[in-house]
């Protein structure tokens, strides 16, 4: 390996002696690289970087616009989610309320037609008894009536008397 | 020594093939292989041009741009900010990228046999041509010292690049502006440099055996080929903020 860096350099020793250029003095190669590589730096300042840093910022906006998004819709749930709570508990107190109304309007009717049928009930007592009352007075003298004969024919057996038959 | 000098003599380092354009001397193969880094790198962006997009799904090639654009955005925002020099984004995306490029389609094992019967590769790393690093390197240091001038004055800039942190200490400051876009492209010369002689090395092995460290130092050149490139982005945002950092700033 010693002999091959040695003599390498006296390659290179011989070829400088010789005239022929040295690889480490630039040449004309310099103007026509530069030129290519302003070409390319041309091309990807204007189709490269100016396009993909649009479309970083692009996304960046995208993505603050989504987190903005995403956090407006947790708050709108949230107040859906309270003013749903807040109609519910309404809705159970009116729904609690209009029950004990119907409640109290069924207590009232059942009342009033209790009363009712009370009433129509003591009438037909009222009705019944009287009825029975003025039967009773006209049969009364009927039976009064019969009552001496009965007694009579009763008091002699008794005694063992037949009275007058 | 001839005879142990001969094999050794087969490996070119350095040697181009060469034309006579616009009256100067060209290295064809270097501007060859860079004409090609530069096309797959155009066909990449204008990949990416025809179906960006923000809603939908991103492609691949839009994934590829998108995470070096956001990788070198996060480096010049973190050390110097994007407002400063506008244009610095796009330099280091398509420095990296093109350098990126330019180090892979060497892996690509495309030879051909010269006129002369020796075998060449047909796509060499350009970044193995001083020409390459150096237009890269050079472009990086006017830029960086435009940016400069731009945010500290005519005056006020060269006092204070000479100036440093400390005053005393201003040749070593000199010394280092001027080592910057010399280590700036021979580091990047070196390390791909270095692979092309590796491979000729390889090369001398036997054919049986040639396949198994060429296999293996080829992923390295991979890996080396994107820390390199890498590394050339990330100085150059280093060399960017020192330049248009103010003294105020340190504070």
């Amino acid at each position: 390996m010693g002999v091959a860096v040695i003599s390498g350099a006296t390659v290179l020793a011989t070829e400088a002696e010789a005239g022929t250029t040295n690889f480490l003095v630039p040449n004309g190669t310099f103007f026509f690289i530069l030129a290519i590589f302003l070409i390319v730096f041309g091309v990807i300042a204007k189709f490269v970087v100016q396009p993909v840093q649009k479309v970083l910022d692009e996304r960046d906006r995208l993505v603050a616009q989504t987190t903005l998004d995403n956090r407006r819709a947790a708050e709108q749930d949230a107040a859906a989610e309270s003013e749903f709570k807040q109609e519910l508990t309404s809705a159970r107190t009116q729904a609690g309320g209009i029950r004990d109304q119907a409640r109290a309007e069924g207590r009232q009717v059942a009342d009033e037609f209790r009363a009712a049928a009370n009433e129509k009930v003591a009438e037909k007592l009222r009705q019944a008894s009287e009825s029975l009352k003025v039967e009773g007075d006209g049969l009364a003298p009927t039976l009064n009536a019969s009552v001496e004969n009965l007694s009579l024919t009763l008091a002699n057996r008794i005694i063992g008397v037949d009275g007058g038959r | 020594m001839v005879s142990a000098v001969l094999p050794v003599t087969s490996i070119e380092v350095g040697h181009h093939t060469t034309a006579n354009w616009l009256g100067m001397t060209v290295n064809t193969d270097t501007i060859y292989a860079t004409l090609v880094a530069a096309a797959v790198t155009l066909v990449l962006a204008f990949i990416l041009r025809a179906k960006v997009t923000s809603t939908g799904v991103p492609s691949g090639v839009q994934l590829f741009w998108e995470g070096i654009t956001v990788q070198m955005r996060g480096q010049v925002q973190s050390s110097m900010g994007l407002s400063l020099a506008p244009f610095v984004l796009p330099l280091v995306v398509s420095l990296f990228v093109f350098i990126l490029v330019a180090n892979w389609i060497s892996v690509l094992p495309l030879q051909f046999t010269s006129a002369e019967g020796t075998t060449m590769e047909l796509l060499k790393p350009p970044a193995s041509d001083i020409n390459f690093v150096l237009a890269l390197a050079l472009l990086v240091f006017i830029c960086y010292h435009t940016a400069g001038f731009r945010r500290s004055g005519i005056i006020g800039y060269p006092i204070k690049v000479a100036k440093g942190h400390v005053a005393f200490l201003a040749p070593i400051n000199l010394v280092e502006e001027i080592a910057k876009p010399i280590s700036l492209s021979l580091r990047l010369f070196g390390n791909i440099f270095a692979g092309v002689i590796m491979v000729g090395l390889i090369a001398l092995l036997p054919t049986y055996i040639m396949w198994a460290p060429n296999a293996i130092w080829k992923t390295f050149d991979l890996f080396v080929g994107l820390i390199q490139a890498f590394i050339f982005a990330l100085l150059t945002i280093l060399y960017f903020s020192q330049a248009t950092e103010t003294q105020d700033a340190h504070h």
